[in-house]
């Protein structure tokens, strides 16, 4: 472990276990701090030393910092991290707002070589990843749109979730969940210069949203659709590419539960100069994908960038600030669910 | 890993037409018995696979013994002939010089077209994903001219190399394309490679377990071995048995399982990419041996299966097969790690 990275994790619920287990699987990483304000320090055995002021890892030997904190406290853990000259790799979605990603932005710049990575963890899935490789491969001609459906079924205890706490997550289902698809829209087309949107509560009794429904488009012509959403009743992801010579579709992720269905890649190819086909109905290929290894190689893609001083290309701070950009206008868009803190509309 | 499924549509006689089919069984059988069954020393052997001793007495097929190993129920013959002798026989045998005149040529274009063409996109997409810088490209005991024409024009290695070709390439012009044959045994063969495709070979290896520890030099790290073989896991060969036209040895020698075959390349240092069955004829042939004998013995349920119902569900069922790794063609990746 000589070279190892010392790693320490702030904020230890959901994602802060599922860093826990990256970091104890990662040859090149070595877990030193937990920190979580609630943790009961005298009943558990984590290995390594645990506090409960983020403040206290800062001040410890550890390389890299992985804040996995409620949005609200994502920020200035990150930008103190980074002003202590630490790598942060920081969950998604970089805090509540743009003004918030904009000020991390300063303190990445103001601490270099500290990198910064987020966690949009979407981008490393086997289905995304074998697609991105068919589409650069250019055989299937250039994206023509983009359709995405990523929603979940709420369920007992959503409300009270701090997700749906206005002053902690700062955004509903589209800064929770829609953020991923968003991004992903990024990774196939780049920037998107229109955008249109609703924003809508529909059935949770929360004060943001629980649907958002979002148009955009480039300067290319391409156009991607959006549909995210609380209210599905059946946990879905769902992503389609329609290219000149094909399409593909991505459905399922592979999760701890299982509950968004097997990870899949159905790949068609255009066929209809081929009479013996049947119109409209292409030969399909479907793959199914039985391992994640999102978490693993997203993290070691970041730790790649720290010990080879590589610049973050993926999931880095610009990735961060557009697609908070994208969501702050399409919260704007819609006069009839203007939230404050994205200053209606981020322009 | 992952698992590929395909939906096409094509039918088992256009790539073996039955007649030709039945003239290579007749000379497979005469030439095993001259080749194998008489003077030449037979080999007991362990599960090629897992090495497991444990196993069950399967069948008997043209005089030699298959056995069913008790561990990851691989199929394989034992005793068996060595490595020379299956060499001798894959350079000599009437029934190989009958499968590189009329098999191959009969159904050449149809192969090149729905199976050779997918194989290389297949090989191109996987070294993009897994290992973009690949250049050095090989493959083993290549058996299939149409796949080497349709690699050389897809122009995507750099070095093109066939090792110990089992083939008549007398009509490739292999200088013109820049594809270099050597005729070395894969031990002896030193030259780092990037890729390496074996396509039906462990099927008729004396030795895999050794093979597979050549191959592990062979590949430079994270390497990708890519490789097609009828496995035992699927439907058709399951339901057939000793019936099945498919195991025969010596091309079907060892017929692996899923897990066997993944326990094979674990145990050399392998990662499994992919793994899949992406076979289209496991019903058809089913039905098609039932069709042509009423008689045979096939599970009530099956037999209801091809009796009641249509061609819909018969397809559905062969859609569950290749998606739940239960057909007998089996297509994988592994890399070296
Ligand atoms: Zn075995």
């Amino acid at each position: 472990m000589g070279n190892a990275l010392k790693a320490g994790i702030v904020g230890y619920g959901y994602m802060g276990q599922i860093r826990k287990t990256v970091i104890e699987e990662h040859p090149n990483l070595e877990l030193s701090a937990i920190c979580d304000a609630n943790l009961l320090l005298a009943d558990s055995d984590f290995g390594c030393p645990i506090f409960t002021d983020y403040r206290d890892i800062l001040e410890k030997d550890v390389d890299i910092v992985f804040v996995c904190t409620p949005n609200a406290f994502s920020p200035e853990i990150v930008i103190s991290s980074l002003n202590q000259g630490k790598h942060v790799f920081c969950e998604k979605p970089p805090g509540r707002s743009i003004d918030d990603i904009r000020d991390i932005i300063e303190a990445e710049k103001a601490n270099t070589p500290a990198k910064l990575m987020f966690g949009f963890n979407h981008r490393y899935h086997p289905c995304v990843n074998e697609a991105k490789v068919l589409v650069d491969s250019g055989r299937y001609g250039k994206i023509l749109s983009l359709r995405g459906v990523y929603g979940k079924s709420g369920g007992l205890g959503f409300e009270d979730s701090w997700r749906n706490k206005k002053e902690i997550s700062g955004g509903g289902i589209l800064l929770d969940q829609g953020i991923h698809m968003m991004d992903l829209f990024r990774l196939f087309c780049g920037d998107f210069q229109e955008v249109k949107g609703f924003v809508t509560n529909s059935y949770w009794n929360i004060d943001m949203e629980d649907n958002a429904f979002a148009m955009l488009r480039n300067e290319q012509g391409q156009v991607a659709t959006l549909h995210s959403s609380a209210t599905l009743w059946k946990h879905t992801f769902r992503l389609e590419v329609f290219m000149e010579q094909g399409y593909f579709v991505i459905s399922g992720l592979l999760s701890k539960t299982g509950s968004y269905g097997r990870e899949t890649l159905v790949v068609g190819k255009r066929q209809f100069e081929d009479e013996t086909f049947a119109l409209g109905n292409p030969r399909e290929e479907v793959t199914y994908f039985d391992r994640d290894l999102s978490w693993i190689t997203e993290v070691s893609d970041f730790v790649d960038c720290i010990q080879n001083d590589k610049c973050v290309t993926n999931s880095s701070s610009t990735d961060a600030l557009k697609v908070m950009e994208l969501i702050g206008r399409i919260y704007g868009d819609d006069p009839k669910y203007k939230v404050e803190r994205f200053g209606g509309g981020g322009e | 890993m992952k698992t590929t499924v395909q939906y096409d549509d094509i039918r088992e006689f256009e790539f073996k037409p039955g007649t030709t089919l039945s003239s290579y069984l007749q000379l497979t059988r005469d030439d095993v018995k001259s080749y194998f069954l008489s003077g030449s020393s037979l080999v007991d052997c362990s599960c090629p696979a897992c090495l497991s001793h444990e196993r069950s007495e399967a069948f008997s097929k043209f005089g030699l013994n298959y056995q069913e190993c008790s561990n990851c129920q691989t199929l394989y013959v034992s005793p068996r002939p060595d490595e020379n002798a299956i060499d001798e026989y894959y350079r000599k045998s009437k029934a190989r010089e009958f499968w590189n005149q009329h098999l191959l040529t009969e159904t050449e274009a149809k192969r090149r077209e729905k199976l050779f063409k997918p194989r290389v996109q297949w090989i191109i997409e996987t070294v993009e994903e897994y290992f973009p810088s690949a250049q050095r490209f090989s493959s083993i005991n290549s058996v299939h001219p149409p796949f080497l024409q349709e690699l050389v024009e897809s122009d995507y290695f750099k070095k093109i190399r066939i090792v110990t070709p089992r083939a008549d390439l007398s009509h490739v012009n292999c200088e013109k394309d820049g594809v270099q044959v050597v005729n070395d045994a894969i031990g002896a063969f030193s030259n780092p490679t990037d890729a390496v495709t074996l396509f039906e070979v462990i099927d008729r290896l004396s030795d895999v377990n050794a093979f597979a520890g050549a191959l592990d030099k062979m590949l430079v790290p994270g390497g990708l071995c890519f490789l097609t073989t009828i496995s035992i896991s699927g439907f058709d060969l399951q339901v057939l048995w000793d019936k099945s036209n498919s195991i025969f040895p010596p091309d079907r020698m060892n017929v692996l399982s899923t897990e066997g075959l993944m326990l094979l390349f674990e145990r050399h240092g392998f990662e499994c990419i992919e793994l899949s069955t992406p076979g289209l004829l496991d019903v058809q042939i089913v039905a098609n041996a039932y069709k042509e004998n009423a008689s045979i013995e096939i599970p009530r349920f099956v037999r209801y299966l091809m009796e009641q119902r249509d061609n819909d569900t018969l397809q559905t069922f062969q859609e569950f097969l290749q998606m739940n790794r239960l057909s007998s063609f089996a297509r994988a990746v592994f890399q070296k790690k």
